[in-house]
């Protein structure tokens, strides 16, 4: 059930959903306990890569995923010590960062509500620009699911890019998520449908009647 | 047409890989005889697809990142909490340090006529009371051995960046220099401190804090605008007066013998 997430080569360390700890892993844990700056910098080096994979698939944005990566750790730094001993550091880790995208993506989602300037307009928007020519089309639908992905509730997403950009099956989106399988069906389906309108609106609204 | 309409409920759940067993087998039967669904699959495939990332993007994302200067950041604001965390601490007031002096100053001297009044009139043989103190003075010249060698690669350090900034291939070369020095100082300073006499130690403790935290800046250097950055750490070190600190200490450290007597 616990199986690892995807983790594209190159992308640090997989962050697994739970396990058992080690031995290696509760060492750097009593070493953070008591404060020690090595081990503290031991661990960024370990993970920062793979807590800004999983940011990058939350919000497909450098800057974004960035300022995600300087929190996160920040949240580790203060709150490591209350570690429960059944819990493991990288799924921690994973869910914490989760947590502060979902925290994060609400923020946004309320800005760009109230305003909708170009300043707010994500970098990914201005990337499709500078591509080639060919490259157009698909960089116009792929621009446009982004749009879609913008608009699903907070709860959505989260099941959205854990299963297509994490690689999780759905059972593992309910354990990392906390809630029941049912839960998750329900939300996975109504994103799905919920893109499909944005994109071809009609064609989901057909779908919607039958469901 | 209704047997389409069944079906058409499992073509997202078959697009995303989550539908099993008898329900996939039928579907799968259905799909074979009909070209609508096919088509009504295809769709669903093609925007999972697209609404995936896909993993050279998601390298080359990780790739275009200096992770050197994001670790240095994270370090460096670390370091800051650590120090204003200490800095919120209150001290003791003058009138509760007097009052602890006094209690230490009454049990001292308690226990040291307790202890004459108590003394065995056989005492330990002085071959073990000799060893053991032979092998704490020779800790403590090993530790201050590797405190000297710490202190004379930090001075060597701060001394190379105190000379002129380096431009173009040489910037990136000499940062990578740098980050890796002040890494492994970092790392090194952990074994420094351990074993050495009380005043010693807290003195090291308190010059390789300061240590610390120029290295952690070096950490957050970045090529583009290496020479601002560098004439900044150079008044950081002036301010800080740190290489007349290490020099001192160092005398300190080197003036005293290997084992004491």
């Amino acid at each position: 059930m616990s199986g690892p997430a995807a983790n594209p080569s190159g992308t640090g360390e997989a962050l697994p959903l739970a396990g058992e700890r080690d031995a290696a892993e509760n060492a750097l844990l009593e070493r953070l306990a008591a404060g020690d700056r090595v081990a503290f910098a031991e661990l960024v080096e370990r993970y920062q890569k793979s807590v800004f994979a999983l940011a990058y698939g939350f919000f497909r944005d450098r800057d974004d995923a960035l300022e995600i990566v300087q929190e996160a750790f920040m949240r580790i730094y203060d709150k490591v010590g209350a570690l429960r001993p059944e819990q493991s550091l990288p799924g921690w880790i994973r869910r914490l960062t989760h947590n502060l995208c979902v925290d994060r993506y609400r923020r946004l989602a309320r800005r760009r509500r109230r305003e909708c300037g170009l300043e707010e307009v994500p970098e990914r928007h201005f990337a499709v620009l500078d591509g080639p020519a060919q490259e157009w089309g698909r960089s116009r639908r792929q621009e446009a699911i982004e749009q879609a992905l913008d608009r699903l509730s907070p709860r959505q997403r989260s099941v959205f890019v854990l299963k297509y950009r994490q690689g999780l099956k759905l059972p593992q989106v309910a354990q990392a998520l906390s809630v029941s399988l049912g839960t998750v069906k329900s939300l996975h389906h109504r994103a799905l449908r919920r893109i499909r309108r944005e994109l071809a609106p009609g064609t989901g609204g057909e779908h919607e009647r039958m469901s | 047409m209704n047997a389409c309409r069944e079906f058409r409920r499992d073509l997202e759940w078959l697009a995303a890989d989550e539908l099993a067993g008898e329900r996939r087998q039928s579907l799968a039967k259905h799909l074979g005889s009909c070209p609508a669904c096919r088509r009504e699959l295809e769709a669903w495939r093609s925007l999972l697809a697209d609404a995936a990332i896909p993993a050279a993007e998601a390298e080359a994302a990780v790739a275009a990142v200096d992770w050197p200067a994001v670790s240095g950041r994270i370090l460096a604001a670390a370091e800051q909490r650590r120090f204003s965390a200490s800095a919120r601490r209150p001290a003791l007031s003058p009138a509760w340090l007097a009052a602890a002096a006094a209690l230490a100053l009454a049990v001292g001297l308690g226990l040291f006529f307790l202890g004459r009044s108590m003394a065995p009139v056989v005492s330990a043989p002085p071959g073990r009371e000799g060893f053991a103190s032979a092998v704490m003075h020779l800790q403590s010249g090993l530790a201050r051995e590797e405190a000297l060698s710490y202190l004379q690669q930090s001075q060597l350090m701060f001394a190379g960046l105190l000379q002129d900034c380096p431009s173009g291939e040489m910037a990136a070369m000499e940062l990578r220099l740098y980050s890796r020095k002040a890494k492994e100082l970092l790392l090194r300073k952990k074994y420094v401190e351990q074993n050495l006499p009380p005043m010693e130690w807290l003195k090291m403790r308190q010059v390789s804090e300061r240590i610390d935290w120029l290295n952690y800046e070096i950490l957050q250097l970045e090529e583009q605008g290496l020479c601002r950055q560098i004439l900044r750490l150079q008044r950081l070190l002036e301010n800080e007066r740190l290489l007349l600190k290490i020099r001192l200490l160092e005398r300190e450290l080197s003036s005293k013998p290997f084992i004491e007597a």
